[in-house]
């Protein structure tokens, strides 16, 4: 069995990576070049946290360990990398909403919100481990979540505020982004265990409870907490004010996509046929020439 | 007095660049300050001045320092590159990979407003006919 302590590196490392993949596949396509660097940058982060916590991992596991989860990487090699690229894709832990595609920038945006401000509670959480190692490594982290939950607030506030397009995109997103969200939460392999050591000091129940509680604050706050309700656009007939100042009628709402589990089975290793596309990519050198580096 | 950000181009073509600083108490005395301050040796073709109350600081500097490795951001980075390739090259080689078409030309070699500072022409534009022509960068004078 893996330890409980793996599995908890692991799905916030896995998320860490996957969805830093996805961000980057905004690089050189993004609606504009200073939002190119800003996705880019907050991507290469998200995939250095990633680094931090299969570091950690693996001095848990050991060598036998990341060999076991790590059956693609050879002998000796780096621990991240083998952690990161080695595993088959039913190995990772990544929740099922970081591996879905950018979609366009509404979606993009929402789930960026979304899943930094669920990152920023885990970590929260995790800083007051008994597990002192994690809740170290979680310092330097938080401080770059700083910043991704400032970037995304304030791309939330503008296309929330902005023209209709804008917001309409923007509410779209969030209904899609909001059905697998869950997901990031979804219980761990081993918990019972790890909230009775305090190494997780809340399970992720309360976790997601306190991310519900602070999303709903931030969606408050520019009148898009309707979106909650699954309803992008209070039931196809919200009125909105365009920047021209007339009043434009919305059709109806469109159906979320999402497999309507609430996102769950990414800590169990089970994913979506989008994983599939994003781990070809990503471990297509890696599995080329196992062990390389550059 | 107010404190006045000053902003010079040295030439038309190039972006706003932060000379310094100077205390007037409007715009017109800082225009004429910062004059004499920075621009009597021919430093440039035009300058600025900025209310420094007028400008939005970020005023974050925990969020500006690096939390994980980011050595790939950076030059240092990316030292023994030039191994790097050629051991790539040999190894190509000995594989039996033959390079059978010409290198592309190095198009910043054909552009006249890039300007090397180390005055050497880009060894991989040799051949290309057009080798030297960027060499020409002067740095301006000091007074």
């Amino acid at each position: 069995m893996i330890d409980p302590r793996v599995e908890l590196l692991l799905a916030l490392a896995d998320d860490e990576l996957i969805i830093g993949h996805r961000h980057s596949h905004w690089t050189g396509v993004a609606p504009h070049i200073e939002e190119d660097l800003a996705f880019s940058s907050i991507s290469q982060d998200e995939i250095g946290h990633a680094v931090v916590w299969y570091r950690l991992a693996a001095e848990v596991a050991g060598e036998q360990g990341v060999r076991d989860l790590a059956t693609r990487a050879p002998a000796g090699g780096d621990h991240a990398d083998a952690l990161g690229l080695g595993r088959e894709p039913n190995g990772y832990r990544n929740a099922v909403l970081v591996e879905r595609p950018n979609g366009d920038w509404g979606y993009s945006l929402a789930r960026h919100y979304l899943y930094d401000v669920a990152e920023d509670v885990r970590l929260t959480t995790l800083a007051g481990s008994s597990w002192q190692a994690a809740a170290d490594a979680t310092g330097a982290l938080r401080r770059e979540e700083r910043y991704h939950l400032l970037h995304a607030r304030t791309w939330l506030d503008r296309l929330a505020n902005g023209p209709l397009d804008a917001r309409i995109h923007l509410a779209d997103g969030l209904v899609a982004a909001l059905v697998e969200a869950p997901g990031l939460f979804e219980p761990l392999p081993g918990e019972a265990e790890l909230v009775a050591d305090g190494v997780l000091p809340d399970d992720h129940a309360t976790q997601q409870q306190r991310w519900l509680e602070a999303v709903t604050a931030d969606l408050e706050a520019v009148g898009m907490d309707h979106v909650l309700g699954g309803d992008p656009h209070h039931g196809g007939g919200e009125f909105l004010a365009t920047a021209s100042g007339e009043l434009v009628a919305r059709d109806g709402a469109r159906a979320p996509s999402g497999s309507g589990d609430g996102g769950y089975g990414g800590r169990l290793g089970r994913h979506s046929s989008d994983f599939d596309a994003v781990w070809e990519e990503m471990t297509g050198t890696y599995r080329a020439y196992p062990g390389v580096r550059w | 007095m107010e404190r006045w950000e000053v902003f010079g181009k040295r030439t038309v073509d190039d972006p706003w660049t932060s000379v310094g600083a100077v205390h007037a108490p409007d715009d017109e005395m800082a225009l004429l300050l910062a004059k004499e301050a920075f621009f009597r040796h021919g430093e440039g073709v035009d300058f600025a001045v900025v209310r420094l109350a007028d400008m939005h600081i970020f005023g974050r500097p925990d969020l500006l320092a690096f939390a994980t490795d980011k050595s790939y951001k950076l030059q240092s980075g990316y030292t023994g590159m030039g191994d790097k390739r050629r051991a790539a090259a040999t190894r190509a080689q000995e594989a039996g990979a033959v390079v059978d078409r010409p290198r592309p030309v190095d198009k910043r070699a054909l552009n006249p407003s890039h300007r090397r500072r180390d005055g050497a022409a880009g060894s991989e534009a040799a051949g290309s006919g057009a080798a030297g022509s960027g060499a020409e960068a002067v740095e301006g004078g000091g007074g």
